[in-house]
């Protein structure tokens, strides 16, 4: 890819001898030239937490991320002055918590992110990276590697069931595995509940999908205990819905009151939007 | 709902139907009481509904039961199975039964129950 160059740089010609004409090849203007080389290869780092609009990080185009908690970045000032169409910026996470880059965020147009998934973040776990190219008026997505699984804290809201009067309890000790890992725009997930609690008689119980939606209609085994002992039951993916739901046999049946002994269990991979 | 871990002295994974059993009986034939492996075949898991958590003598009631609960075999598997037929299976074996009593009634023979023909099932496959 080319430097980005104006003037005193942007067309170098020759001197015929008379003072004032071509291009002055003075100290100064080897610096410059030497700088704009540099800028090529230059970093820098922040550790915002919580949510960042807007982030201006320069004309950096690798980015250390290592903050103490979560962060949520909805974009990043665009490269100007001039515009500079097709930098590219890497952002590695080297720190120990997550970060979550917002597909067309909050952050000023022209500013935001465009990726692979769209209904929710793009996550960098530690020592993931992503590798955005500017174009098109966003940062667009052209690389990332998630790193490692994330698991959410428990969130007893994320387990529900289908049907009137009926409920699924999972209790935060109830969930041995609940992770994800997203590759361009497939979710791998791999969940564990045992002993868990269903009042009433649902069709399905569901879990929501760490906030992605899915993008196509699945079915995939999982290991199930509906009260009687293990065996296989579905999980299902629904175009369009948040969840993944979970039938008790392989022939989609249903689920009965059980107290402490209803397991499901698995890992699985959804195309999510 | 209370819950603790408890970690045990087995070698080998038990027969998980039998162990529920074992230990709903080991701690007041408490019905909601649940139990998984958090690690087989040594840690386990042992919930039950309400607030009240567990007392040593209730977690030393639940180790003994654990550590001495029978170890899945291959036949304890097979019974577990068919103490939980799917219907579609139940309906095959009921019907030849149904046939099989009508050939016992015409030799003069007692009638076979679904139970004692569960049962008889069950203990072969107990004996193979």
């Amino acid at each position: 890819m080319a430097l980005t160059r104006t003037a005193p740089y942007g067309v170098i010609t020759n001197t015929d001898g008379t003072p004032g004409t071509g291009t002055e090849w003075t100290a100064e203007w080897y610096q410059g030239s030497l700088d704009l080389i540099d800028a090529r290869w230059s970093g820098t780092s922040f550790t915002d937490v919580g949510t960042a609009h807007n982030k201006d990080l320069g004309e950096a185009d690798t980015v250390l991320w290592a903050g103490a908690s979560d962060l949520i970045l909805t974009g990043m000032v665009a490269p100007t002055g001039p515009a500079k169409p097709y930098k590219p910026r890497r952002i590695r996470n080297a720190g120990s918590a997550n970060l979550f880059l917002a597909h067309g965020g909050a952050s000023t147009a022209g500013n935001q992110f465009y990726n692979f998934a769209t209904s929710s973040y793009t996550p960098i776990a530690p020592g993931g990276a992503a590798e955005f190219v500017y174009h098109s008026g966003f940062w667009v997505l052209h690389k990332h590697q998630q790193g490692g699984w994330i698991t959410p804290a428990y969130a007893g809201g994320d387990y529900t069931s289908t049907g009137g009067g009926t409920s699924w309890t999972v209790e935060s000790g109830d969930v041995g595995a609940n992770g994800y890992w997203l590759t361009g725009r497939t979710l791998h997930v791999r969940f564990g509940a045992n002993l868990t609690t269903v009042a009433g008689s649902p069709t399905l119980l569901r879990k929501t999908l760490f906030g992605y939606s899915a993008a196509t209609n699945e079915y995939q085994w999982a290991r199930v205990n509906a009260g009687s002992g293990l065996t296989t039951g579905m999980a299902h993916a629904s175009a369009g819905n948040p969840y993944v739901g979970f039938y008790s046999s392989a022939g989609g049946g249903g689920w009965t009151p059980q107290t402490n002994a209803v397991s499901v269990e698995g890992q699985w991979a959804f195309e999510v939007a | 709902m209370a819950s603790m871990v408890i970690t045990t002295t087995r070698t080998t994974t038990p027969d998980a139907a039998a162990l529920l059993t074992a230990l709903r009986a080991a701690l007041a034939n408490d019905a909601t009481v649940g139990v998984v492996a958090v690690t087989d075949p040594m840690i386990y898991r042992v919930k039950r509904s309400g607030d009240v958590e567990f007392d040593a003598s209730e977690t030393t009631a639940a180790t003994t039961a654990i550590e001495a609960a029978p170890s899945l075999t291959p036949q304890r598997d097979a019974q577990n199975q068919i103490d939980q037929l799917p219907i579609a299976w139940k309906a095959i074996a009921l019907t030849l039964l149904d046939q099989l009593n009508v050939l016992r009634a015409r030799a003069g023979l007692a009638e076979v129950t679904v139970q004692q023909a569960l049962s008889a099932i069950r203990t072969k496959a107990g004996q193979l």
